[in-house]
């Protein structure tokens, strides 16, 4: 019986065996060895030295770091919300579509499908500040004298990457939402509007707290990404101008190319910490969301 | 309140074309009445629901309560569900997950923004009537299905509406559960006297709840009637074959006149027709009929000799008091009621059939 037991184990260790080694392989090992090379003062061609935590001292005190710091919370705070909102009036306009159904929710995911680096090159043709669509239109409908520097200054290039970025990822939000919806059952709205409710008073009572499980995961997602960001602003803006647009992944890539290994650890250690808690707060947060159903 | 629908039909468009789910139908459901919607699943019965509350929007037609048009689409007159003040029980209950029992009840009361102490009596005189008062501080999915049931009927009452609206309430119950919460449905609605629409596919609650019945087959209604009126004089085939608990024997006949006697032939034998039924039979355009006799109406004999008809057991079923007796007589097979057990399996009987209980269809 208990050799019989003791066998289950043994296979079911061999099925997890693949993953584990993915686990070990891909995140594991780089994350140990960034916390590792944290410590040390390692720029190419020059010997490496034991600093222990001066890479995270002179860290704190630079202010680039404060920077970019600054420019992804908050690109987290607009930008996420921002596509949440997108994404959820888009999930409910989707969920009241019945025909053509399948095809419409692909059109949907393209733009998620679409390489960012690509995506972005588009935009950058849009936001130019000579033949870009965006000055293009906003001119002609005669809402601007000026064309605007879209990605030349401070204010402009953030809108810029906020609107590239949710383009690109409110779809996704879409999709999990729309699922989401999908899960309520219909006689639940059919319910409320016999209770008297309205459109509005049915999407506030019943839907909106319904999903909040369904936005919680969305929302965890689309933060850590958020907290991410590179390759739409890297394309965008390379992170100027001056960079005001620099993200910690931005920041810390910077010292990569530069053969500051240390260092660019050092920052990636700081990002993966900040990623780390937020997952735990939001993990948290859920598990109170499912306690209360 | 009376509820009045002219002429009311439903159409549905998909992909696959349309769909006629109500086809013209017209029926009054008197103030205080329990009117029972009967028919097979796909019959247009939770549709003709839906337009009555106002969930759906009729294709043609009108409907009244009492003499106000709430939907008439020559008109363009379609009030809301709110406005119609109507309350509805789903088949799955349709409690809102998130909320619990006294804000499911307390819901409909909140929309229309009653005060905070008039919600609470109301909510607590519901949940007494219902003997759910200790589960209001509960989770629908803490309850059982009964008592989920309980909490959507509560919220069904708890704001005095003008019809009450029941598709299938009871189906989702064990078998034990559903009688009761039947009788006390029925105890309910006598007392709070509000007319009540109810939707069933199941023939014993249909008898046994309605005050009246329709049933309908794809969208149009076959019979309106009471219970007892459906029973004894159905329309059609499809009325005497839908009601019953043990279905009604159907066999293909054929009408032979001798001088001033009528006999009829089944399945080879030859029963003369009692004088009441001649008229009735007479009307008939052609020879050949549709005879039905419920089991109860078919009386086993012991002794196969001296009958009419003669067969022999195939199967029996107890049923308690009674015994359901399959009798096969040539290729066809007699359902017979009998209140006696004493029968065997191969056993050879004559059968009786109460001629005066049969009911004759026109062929097609």
């Amino acid at each position: 019986m208990n050799r019989i037991f003791s066998k289950d184990i043994l296979r079911s260790y061999f099925f997890l065996l693949p993953f584990a080694v993915f686990i070990i392989a891909f995140i594991l090992i780089p994350v140990v060895g960034a916390v590792i090379n944290s410590l040390y003062k390692d720029v190419t061609f020059r010997e490496r030295e034991f600093l222990l935590f001066d890479n995270y001292i002179s860290l704190f005190k630079d202010s680039g770091f404060w920077q970019s710091l600054r420019f992804s919370m908050l690109f987290i705070l607009v930008s996420v919300p921002f596509e949440l909102i997108l994404g959820l009036i888009f999930a409910l306009l989707l969920n009241q579509i019945r025909r053509f159904r399948g095809l419409i929710w692909a059109a949907v995911l393209i733009p998620w499908a679409i390489p960012s680096a690509i995506s972005a090159r588009t935009w950058e043709l849009i936001y130019n500040y000579n033949y870009g669509l965006a000055n293009y239109l906003l001119s002609g409908i005669g809402i601007t004298g000026e064309p605007i520097n879209w990605l030349g200054t401070n204010v402009g290039a953030f809108i810029s990457v906020v609107i590239a970025d949710a383009w690109k990822t409110a779809p996704f939000i879409t999709i999990i939402l729309l699922a989401g919806l999908q899960g309520i059952p219909e006689n639940l709205h059919r319910q409320s509007r016999v209770d008297g409710a309205n459109f509005l008073q049915g999407f506030q009572k019943i839907t909106l707290p319904l999903l909040k499980p369904v936005i919680v995961v969305a929302l965890l997602f689309r933060t850590i990404d958020a907290l991410r960001v590179f390759d739409v602003i890297y394309v965008l803006t390379g992170g100027g101008p001056g960079g005001a647009t620099t993200s910690l992944s931005i920041f810390g890539y910077n010292y990569y190319i530069n053969g500051d290994f240390g260092y660019g650890s050092t920052i990636s250690v700081v990002l993966f910490a900040v990623a780390f808690g937020l997952s735990i707060l939001y993990v948290k947060l859920s598990r109170f969301e499912a306690g209360l159903r | 309140m009376r509820l009045e629908l002219v002429n009311l039909s439903k159409k549905f468009r998909s992909m696959r074309g349309e769909v006629e789910a109500v086809k013209n139908i017209s029926l009054t459901v008197e103030e205080k009445e329990f009117f029972v919607l009967l028919g097979p699943s796909g019959c247009g019965k939770s549709t003709l629901l839906n337009l009555v509350a106002g969930l759906e929007r009729p294709t043609s037609g009108e409907i009244r309560f009492d003499s106000d048009l709430v939907a008439a689409t020559g008109r363009k007159i379609f009030r809301s569900p709110k406005e119609r003040n109507v309350a509805m029980v789903f088949q799955n209950y349709a409690l809102y997950p998130h909320l619990k029992v006294y804000d499911n009840i307390a819901f409909p009361l909140k929309i229309e923004k009653w005060d905070k102490s008039e919600i609470e009596n109301a909510v607590k005189k519901a949940a007494d009537i219902l003997g759910i008062a200790g589960l209001l501080n509960d989770k629908p999915s803490e309850l059982s299905g009964g008592q989920r049931q309980r909490v959507a009927i509560a919220r069904a009452i708890v704001r005095e509406p003008n019809i009450f609206l029941l598709d299938e309430p009871l189906s989702n119950l064990d078998a034990q559960l559903r009688m009761s919460m039947r009788t006390e449905l029925k105890n309910l609605q006598r007392r709070l006297e509000i007319t009540t629409l109810y939707v069933t596919h199941d023939q014993t609650e249909a008898m046994t709840l309605g005050d009246r019945v329709a049933i309908l087959k794809e969208g149009e209604i076959e019979q309106i009637g009471t219970p007892l009126e459906l029973y004894d004089k159905p329309r059609n085939i499809f009325v005497a074959r839908f009601l019953g608990s043990s279905p009604i024997n159907i066999f293909d006949a054929e009408i032979t006149a001798e001088e001033d006697k009528i006999f009829i032939r089944i399945a080879g034998n030859r029963i003369e027709l009692p004088h009441n039924r001649m008229e009735e039979v007479r009307g008939f355009k052609a020879d050949k009929v549709i005879f039905g006799i419920r089991p109860e109406d078919v009386e086993p004999q012991s002794d196969a000799e001296g009958s009419p008809v003669a067969g022999e057991i195939q199967d029996i079923e107890l049923l308690g008091r009674e015994t359901l007796l399959h009798i096969s007589v040539d290729d066809n097979t007699v359902r017979a009621l009998s209140e006696s057990s004493k029968w065997e399996i191969g056993q050879a009987v004559g059968i009786k059939f109460v001629m005066e209980k049969a009911h004759f269809f026109e062929s097609e």
